[in-house]
């Protein structure tokens, strides 16, 4: 679109378009957006890439915007991201976007409000998403394993994609963690492939590691917080033993720690995972079922990373410190894992469960280990998810919705598709097997099957 | 023998005098004059300052034609009223440390200073701001118009800045739609 000339619109105020900018620049993202369709001059200002850096840059961090995504799965359908925000003003969260998911692609994740898209078993291309202006960008798919039988006679693996922000370098990456697939543990290899997204070319790197903790299926998803990756970690033998692997997205550099329940009685080991994590004021906080000998809740956080020791494999060490266990009695919800726990704007500790919110206020100070809380307050949702979601997760990520605007990404590997750009008859084709055309139906019909909270987080720029 | 001192001695004695002022008279573009005190001028605008140390402020009124008399006026004002807030050595550091936040908030008499203002009068006031290299006067201008911004609709937007839809219907149908969650309430 070409930039009008200001000085033709006569009866229009002739504002600099310096000064307009400074303006549009303190707007919040949904007002920057609207404002595109205010004229022309207007919507070049607003799509210009350097507006939108400069907005991801100076967004107030103070009322993080909290999206919710979830992937709605009905039989016929193809399956949706759906994403919710429910911060925004008034008492109804809104549907921000639907996307919809090509056949095969899972949300695999979910960095500062971008949504990442991948298949966990093949070679194809990763999808990230940014919810708030809808463009989609087409990572290259990562290249086969330099090892493919993984150095045991193994042929299947899965792969786990994971997208990552380094605050320092300012850089988004996509990791893929690839492991033997089920029935192969006793290999001790992890291979990793990282992809630099606006990084200066270079596609795809490899490298692997000796371990035999891998993020399984039955792990629950990684929680990016601050430049970290957080990611659950199984081993299956000899004894099945749980880990949090920590992966610093900048240095690449990674460390183990054990996890809370590993040393609470209580937990048998051959159960899945009962734990969801998530972003608790920016320390990692692990939410975990205890269901014997009572049925708790517990919300354990783990210890700044400098105050740990790097210490492989240490059983002896606890890195955790809990923080808030509630009584939940004769609930059955508590049988299945814990999905969905974000700290809200109140302070409020929210917990999703089914239709379900639960919240805890955490002001009070007087709560000591050992003490066992109530949920203060009990919010029947207005829709009714699935009652047995395969996997209904929700992370907290912080931030105003305004950094979510900042694309910043310039890869001449990555195609980046506007959301602003002409239709054209070829669109509703598209939309059947690609992500890349976002869908735009707003229902209320649909069902949550996997959820992830994200937060735009500020440091989004580029 | 003081009357026979001199014409030299007492022209210097002026001239002293001058620089010592410690007011500036500036003229807008219809010709009126306003005084404003030279070290809040020189504290507030990078382009006063600028000529108040390359000696081009004229006594008579320096000529500023790009301002007009209300927006002068609220320029002036607000330099004076700032002149009567000179923050304290606290302040100082605080608004230090500020600047790594990307926008200062305005303070409670700023806020008033603009809150006052007609819609026509603050947007002269925030080209004058402008033209002066008034950063300060420029965030807290900028701050005003945008929280009168938000959550308005493109028309209201349209109205309040006299703005021309240049967008055809099929185009304007099309960006509302492609981001249609932007436009829920309208």
């Amino acid at each position: 679109m070409e930039r009008p000339d200001l000085k033709s619109a006569e009866s229009s105020r002739d504002i600099p378009t310096n000064i307009l900018q400074d303006i549009l620049l303190r707007l919040p993202t949904r007002d920057v957006i609207r404002s595109s369709s205010v004229s022309k001059l207007w919507c070049s200002i607003v799509r210009d890439p350097s507006f939108r850096k400069l907005h991801a840059a100076t967004s107030d961090v103070a009322e993080p915007d909290v999206l919710l995504v979830s992937v709605n799965s009905e039989p016929g359908r193809r399956d949706e991201a759906r994403v919710v925000n429910l911060s925004s003003s008034g008492n109804n969260s809104k549907d921000m976007r639907h996307v919809g998911i090509p056949d095969g692609y899972s949300l695999t994740g979910v960095c500062n409000g971008f949504l990442c898209f991948a298949i966990d078993y093949d070679q194809a291309p990763v999808f990230v998403c940014n919810p708030v202006t809808g463009e989609t960008l087409e990572v290259p798919k990562a290249p086969p394993l330099s090892h493919p039988k993984l150095g045991g006679g193994v042929t299947y693996v899965s792969h786990r994609f994971i997208l990552g922000f380094s605050p320092m370098t300012k850089q988004y990456k996509v990791f893929r963690l690839s492991f033997p697939r089920y029935g192969a543990w006793q290999h001790n290899t992890i291979h990793i492939a990282v992809y630099t997204l606006g990084g200066s070319g270079g596609g795809w790197r490899q490298y692997s590691y000796p371990s035999q903790f891998y993020p399984m299926h039955s792990t629950p998803p990684p929680v990016h917080i601050d430049g970290d990756l957080f990611v659950p970690v199984e081993r299956r033998v000899p004894e099945r033993t749980a880990r949090m692997l920590v992966l610093d997205v900048g240095a690449e550099t990674r460390c183990l720690y054990s996890l809370p329940y590993n040393h609470h009685e209580g937990y048998d080991p051959s159960w899945d995972m009962l734990a969801d994590g998530f972003d608790l004021k920016g320390q990692m906080c692990l939410a975990v079922n205890v269901i014997y000998p009572r049925r708790k809740l517990q919300f354990w956080v783990m210890r700044q990373r400098r105050e740990l020791r790097l210490e492989e494999n240490n059983d002896d060490k606890l890195y955790w410190v809990l923080r808030y266990s509630f009584d939940l009695g004769d609930d059955s919800f508590t049988l299945g894992v814990p999905r969905g726990a974000w700290l809200d704007q109140a302070q409020m500790l929210c917990y999703r469960h089914g239709n379900y919110l639960y919240k805890h206020g955490t002001y009070s100070s007087w709560f000591h280990v050992g003490s066992l809380l109530f949920f203060d307050q009990i919010v029947e949702l207005p829709e009714t998810p699935s009652p047995s979601p395969s996997c209904h997760l929700l992370t907290r990520l912080g931030s105003r919705l305004a950094n979510g605007i900042s694309w910043g990404v310039t890869d001449p590997a990555c195609s980046p598709l506007s959301p602003l750009r002409r239709h054209h008859p070829k669109t509703k084709r598209q939309r059947n097997n690609c992500l890349s055309t976002p869908c735009y139906v707003l229902s209320d019909s649909t069902k949550f099957g996997v959820g992830f909270l994200c937060v735009l987080s500020n440091r989004i720029a580029s | 023998m003081e009357v026979d001192k001199g014409k030299g001695e007492a022209e210097e004695t002026r001239k002293v005098a001058e620089a010592d002022r410690d007011t500036v008279t500036l003229k807008s573009s219809d010709g009126k004059l306003f005084e404003v005190s030279k070290e809040a001028a020189a504290r507030l605008s990078t382009v006063l300052a600028g000529m108040i140390a390359g000696g081009s402020i004229d006594d008579n009124g320096t000529d500023l034609k790009q301002i007009g008399s209300e927006a002068l006026e609220n320029v002036v004002d607000y330099c004076n009223k700032h002149a009567n807030s000179i923050p304290s050595a606290a302040l100082i550091s605080s608004s230090i440390s500020f600047n790594t936040a990307p926008f200062k908030e305005p303070e409670e008499w700023e806020r008033k200073f603009v809150d006052r203002l007609s819609h026509d009068a603050l947007f002269d006031l925030v080209e004058a701001a402008n033209f002066l290299g008034m950063e300060r006067l420029l965030d807290v201008t900028c701050h005003k118009i945008s929280e009168m911004m938000k959550g308005k609709s493109p028309d209201q937007i349209r109205e309040v800045f006299n703005i021309k839809n240049d967008y055809t219907k099929e185009e304007l149908e099309e960006i509302r739609q492609e981001l249609a969650w932007a436009f829920y309430d309208d």
